[in-house]
């Protein structure tokens, strides 16, 4: 930004404007300048970000190896007392006043039943506990007819 | 402090080890303050908006000094940061206020008139209304090439014109300017 004698000559137009200081008209505070590159310093040291806490910056990996770590030991955990716990035999978890109870046994089907009888082998029930069940608990007739000739 | 152009400037503050970069820094503000306030406090008129404003442009710089690729000469990089900032402020304080264009140039008329600390005699008043009075691109070029007396090639870099705009912009400015002071 060298004197530029063009400038001038723009002005041959404006004898006013050429006649009159170009120095600016505006004033500062005493010393302002020598005081203005200090200023700038602060500002810059006071804006600086500050120093973050390393904690802070290992936090999110931190989190996140942390749920992995407890999602897999839950899983663990749950899957080996889950296993200890299953029953070996249905018989420990269900007796049979509770299958009486539910009325499991009206529900099976008598034909059913009937078949399996003639397919397995006696039992250690003798003959007339059997006859007296039948009696009990069958329709006579129905058994007449469903006897085989 | 003269004896260090914007290059070595520039080599210092970019220096690896990092040690110059405070030095250099502290000597470029030192080197540009008064171009760029003056520059500023045109736009602005006020001083405390100046003072805020040139600050922010030098901070910037700071920033961003290290990206600055030397395509353009570091006063024009300057005072494009500083125009920048300048006519943003004034943008800001329209939008904030709800007011219209006239209102701030009117809101700066009146800082310029109970302004205490504006120098010289009433003339110098006058002129610097008039100014005032030109529209703000208009009198951004007046005043880089009134006061500042900048080439029409290095105002082209700071405000993204032509030079034969500016030329022509610059002339009208002058016919303006020449009117209102004279009364004309």
């Amino acid at each position: 930004m060298n004197y530029q004698p063009e400038a001038d000559q723009e002005l041959n137009d404006a004898p006013l404007l050429r006649q009159m200081s170009r120095k600016s008209p505006y004033t500062t505070p005493d010393g302002y300048f020598d005081m203005l590159s200090s200023e700038i310093q602060d500002k810059l040291q006071a804006s600086k970000p500050r120093a973050t806490p390393k904690i802070l910056v290992l936090r999110p990996a931190f989190l996140i190896t942390s749920l992995i770590i407890m999602v897999i030991s839950l899983g663990i955990y749950f899957k080996t007392t889950e296993k200890s716990q299953q029953p070996t035999q249905l018989s420990e978890i269900v007796t049979y006043d509770d299958l009486l109870e539910s009325g499991y046994y009206s529900e099976i089907d008598e034909t059913l039943l009937s078949e399996s009888l003639a397919t397995t082998t006696p039992s250690d029930k003798s003959d007339k506990q059997m006859e007296d069940y039948l009696l009990n608990n069958s329709d006579e007739n129905q058994l007449l007819n469903e006897l085989p000739l | 402090m003269s004896e260090y152009s914007d290059s070595e400037l520039l080599a210092r503050f970019r220096e690896p080890d990092g040690n110059g970069r405070h030095y250099a820094f502290n000597l470029l503000v030192k080197k540009y303050q008064q171009k760029i306030y003056y520059h500023i406090r045109r736009i602005v008129v006020d001083h405390d908006d100046a003072n805020d404003l040139v600050q922010n442009t030098f901070i910037k710089v700071w920033h961003h000094l290290d990206q600055f690729r030397e395509d353009s000469q570091l006063y024009t990089w300057l005072y494009r940061i500083a125009t920048n900032e300048s006519l943003g402020f004034l943008k800001q304080k329209k939008k904030r206020f709800f007011l219209p264009l006239v209102d701030v140039e009117k809101e700066l008329y009146n800082k310029l008139t109970h302004s205490v600390s504006i120098d010289g005699d009433q003339l110098e008043l006058k002129l610097q209304q008039a100014i005032l009075s030109l529209p703000e691109k208009q009198r951004l070029v007046f005043n880089l090439r009134y006061y500042d007396e900048m080439k029409y090639e290095e105002m082209s870099e700071v405000l993204g014109t032509s030079v034969g705009a500016l030329k022509a912009s610059y002339h009208h400015a002058v016919n303006k300017v020449e009117k209102f002071i004279t009364g004309n």
